[in-house]
């Protein structure tokens, strides 16, 4: 007998999973929230920070600009200062061969009716002046983008969650989820078993083996990756940076360091950092901005991450009670808001937001 | 690639390289300090000589000399002021050094990362003229300088004697020494001493001394807090508990500009756990030591652990296994040494002694986890990143059972020290407050650089 129930349960307490229990407390739906580790502990915790549209493909630029719309008013909404710093982001093209690609895609961003423009190499220069001359030949920018604090947008989602009765077990791992004969779900949290009639699982790295035990394989692979901080320095600038061809990103982080990583990244279930990016890494930003050289890295982090074939993460329903909302390719923060408010409503009104078509897991049958 | 590759020229480190290097290897010795010697043997600045200091120094200093002489050997290369920031389980190895930075590939590896000195946060701690006692020590044989005109030691474990005697001959005024042990818990341990009598000799011996020069050593106690606007301008001890919390109404407030602390040591297993190393949890210090046989091999084959990284031993067993992990990794690479069958086993059976002994000293002095109560809500307990104890336990409160999990709330273990400080405090006040052991709290995970380090050093490994 389940010693417990609730409306919806969620697996997996990263910004996606606190986002639905937000959006569905909100709702007047009674929620439990399930995580293994601790609130923001897989790769939202360990994240880029970046909260961009630019650059994203085509059917999920709709959905990101849905929800870069909701950013501006999240840190009043919940209670929390999420560091939310919206001044654009500058994707640096280091390349001359990568120019045109680039003003290509531009023109392809606009079309989907995104405010994203070409910049030369001087006016980005004179927007960043640290900057080296001659390092870049020029970036896209948009200006609508930004970043935020991964940690407070996390536990400020899960916070305000539980202010308003979502419930949550923490350090507790759903060891299995099954359905019943009268047509709900059962899942075992620890030595608890609770029924509800919809399990959400967001569990990122960890959704793949979740999907895997209820028959679904599903093409998501894990990639691990490594980023690094500085030590806190007088704000230097304010955009987020994303480097084109090359993968590397950087921001400055409100305590002042400069968070940046990227580039290469490995297939790994474990989040393992062994420095054997650093170098290259520490490389491409001190290229850009040699006056980074003598500022002191206070530490690497690694993190894993769930990526489709695709790119595009999977949001459906799996069958009738459990709905996936994993595999979003290592850019999932910026649209956790707007996910966990399409999940919510998908819940509760039975009807599946139109923004949500292209996330279907039959597109992989 | 390098033979034997040895981090840390504390005792164990030396000794290792030492007889390494007389086996007929060839050794690298790192060391982050300008000069060998660890904490323990710390030589003093310039060309001061042993002789200029008082007798127990001038001891321990001569001593350090003799040691250290071993290192002229041909076969050992000195890499002073070098940081080893990274290392991987197959042995290579990332240096930092002000000149310039490195890897090295090791065929052998011995780590002596030595120890940290515990303290445990309380109201005041933040003050200037609040040290540890080992920082003392450094700036008495370092720079011959006295932390300050009256002090105080407070803490526990037999270094508060011993510096207190090394303070004292220095000319320093001791107003106290407190001890949070009780005699009638110390008691029980003694049998345990029975034909170790040197250390029982060592230890009333210093106690007379103190006694001869009027300082009381208050058993039983801790300091609750220290006074002052600006720096240190005097310190309340009070009576404590069986586990160690402060009991009220027992305060007394003691005239002193300077409070030494030292609640035991914690081992440095940084890079042994960054090379992928089995731990396991010791409870008489709350946190992880590297486990290794009795050749002083990790779980990771060619990777030796020695000393304080082992588990807090002190000078004789460091010496001792720096010795024995010197030979077996020497012997490894095909090196036979002259040392004959019965030394090796008069060796092991030394070894064995000494461990017992620190065994017991570990099991008398352990980690009390009623001090926690001394770091209320307003103290700053990682002070990096200036979180407080208020703060980690209102994180806690929201469902956070692991060290690791804290980071999302409170930052704290983010700053400079990356909890190297102040992880083993608030493992301790994150296990009360959840009402779990320290066991289950786990630790901060290790991340490379092991200490901050420029990015042009992390850029490029050869040179700058």
């Amino acid at each position: 007998m389940p010693n417990d129930s609730a409306d919806v349960i969620i697996i997996g307490g990263g910004v996606v999973g606190c986002a639905a229990a937000y959006y569905l407390a909100q709702g007047g739906v009674e929620v439990l929230l399930v995580e293994q580790h601790g609130i923001g502990s897989g790769a939202s915790g360990r994240s880029g920070g970046g909260i961009r549209q630019s650059a994203r493909v085509s059917e999920e630029m709709p959905l990101a600009m849905a929800s870069i719309a909701l950013f501006p008013g999240l840190s009043d909404q919940l209670g929390a200062d999420i560091e939310y710093v919206q001044a654009g982001n500058l994707r640096l093209v280091e390349n001359p061969e990568y120019v045109e690609p680039m003003q290509t895609d531009i023109v392809r961003q606009q079309a989907l009716g995104l405010d994203v423009r070409w910049l030369e190499a001087e006016e980005v220069r004179e927007m960043v002046p640290l900057l080296k001359q001659g390092s870049i030949f020029g970036a896209s920018y948009c200006p609508t983008d930004g970043h935020v604090n991964p940690f407070r947008l996390t536990t400020g989602f899960y916070q305000a969650a539980c202010r308003i009765g979502a419930k949550a077990l923490i350090g507790q791992e759903a060891r299995s989820i099954r359905q019943t004969d009268a047509g709900g779900v059962i899942v075992e949290v620890g030595e608890q078993t609770v029924q509800t009639s919809t399990v959400i699982i967001a569990a990122g790295a960890g959704s793949r083996r979740l999907c895997q035990n209820l028959g679904f394989n599903l093409p998501l692979t894990n990639l691990c990756h490594e980023s690094m901080v500085t030590e806190a320095l007088p704000p230097l600038f304010s955009q987020m940076f994303g480097v084109f061809p090359s993968g590397l990103y950087f921001r400055q982080t409100r305590h002042g360091g400069i968070h940046f990583g990227g580039g290469t990244s490995e297939q790994s279930d474990i989040a393992r950092t062994t420095g054997k990016n650093l170098q290259a890494t520490a490389r491409r930003i001190t290229r850009l901005m040699p006056e980074l050289l003598p500022v002191n890295v206070l530490r690497a982090w690694s993190g894993i991450d769930s990526h489709t074939s695709d790119k595009r993460p999977i949001i459906d329903y799996l069958n009738e009670n459990v709905i996936l909302a994993s595999g979003f390719s290592g850019h999932g923060l910026a649209v956790a808001p707007i996910v966990g408010r399409y999940l919510a409503e998908w819940i509760t009104s039975g009807k599946k937001p139109e923004l949500l078509a292209p996330f279907g897991y039959d597109r992989f049958n | 690639m390098t033979e034997i590759v040895i981090v840390g020229a504390g005792p164990a480190g030396v000794a290792a390289g030492v007889t390494a290097a007389r086996a007929g290897a060839q050794v690298t010795l790192i060391d982050e300090y300008d000069r060998a010697g660890g904490q323990y043997f710390k030589q003093p600045a310039g060309s001061s000589a042993a002789k200029n200091f008082p007798p127990l120094l001038a001891d321990n200093i001569q001593k350090g000399q003799d040691l250290l002489a071993g290192l002229s050997h041909p076969n050992i290369n000195f890499l002073h002021n070098t940081l080893v920031w990274n290392v991987t389980p197959d042995r290579k190895l990332s240096l930092y050094s002000p000149d310039g930075s490195d890897e090295l590939q090791a065929q052998r590896l011995i780590i002596a990362g030595g120890a940290y000195e515990r303290v445990m946060p309380f109201p005041g701690w933040t003050l200037p003229g609040v040290m540890t006692v080992g920082g003392a020590q450094l700036l008495l044989k370092g720079q011959a300088m006295l932390a300050g005109r009256r002090l105080l030691l407070a803490g526990t474990g037999p270094l508060l004697q011993l510096a207190g005697v090394q303070l004292l001959e220095a000319g320093a005024e001791i107003a106290a020494i407190v001890e949070i042990q009780k005699p009638k818990t110390l008691l029980p341990y003694a049998f345990k001493f029975w034909r170790h009598w040197d250390k029982v000799g060592e230890g009333v011996k210093n106690q007379w001394r103190l006694k001869k020069a009027g300082t009381p050593i208050k058993f039983g106690h801790t300091v609750t807090r220290a006074l002052g606007e600006q720096e240190v301008e005097g310190a309340v001890i009070a009576r404590v508990d069986d586990t160690g919390q402060p009991l009220a109404g027992t305060e007394e407030t003691l005239d002193v500009d300077t409070v030494c602390l030292n609640f035991g040591f914690v081992p440095a297993t940084q890079l042994t756990q960054l090379a992928g190393c089995e731990h396991r949890f010791d409870s008489r210090y709350g946190c992880l030591v590297a486990v290794a046989n009795q050749h002083m091999e990790t779980s990771q084959a060619g990777i030796f652990a020695v000393g304080e990284t082992r588990g807090i031993g002190g000078v004789d067993v460091a010496l001792l296994e720096g010795r024995m992990a010197g030979l077996a990794a020497a012997q490894q690479l095909g090196y036979s040494s002259d040392e004959t069958e019965q030394n090796r086993q008069d060796t092991l059976r030394a070894w064995q002694k000494a461990r017992a002994v620190v065994e017991t000293l570990g099991a008398m002095f352990a980690v009390k986890p009623g001090l926690c109560a001394l770091a209320t809500d307003d103290v700053p307990v990682c002070r990096c990143e200036e979180v407080t104890a208020g703060e980690v336990r209102a994180a806690v409160r929201t469902g956070v059972t692991h060290l690791n999990g804290l980071k999302p709330w409170t930052r704290v273990g983010m700053g400079r020290c990356q909890s190297r400080i102040c992880g083993p405090i608030i493992a301790q006040i994150v296990a009360r407050e959840a009402a779990l052991d320290v066991k289950s709290v786990g630790s901060f995970t290790v991340r490379p650089p092991v200490k901050p380090i420029p990015l042009s050093a992390v850029k490029d490994p050869k040179g700058f």
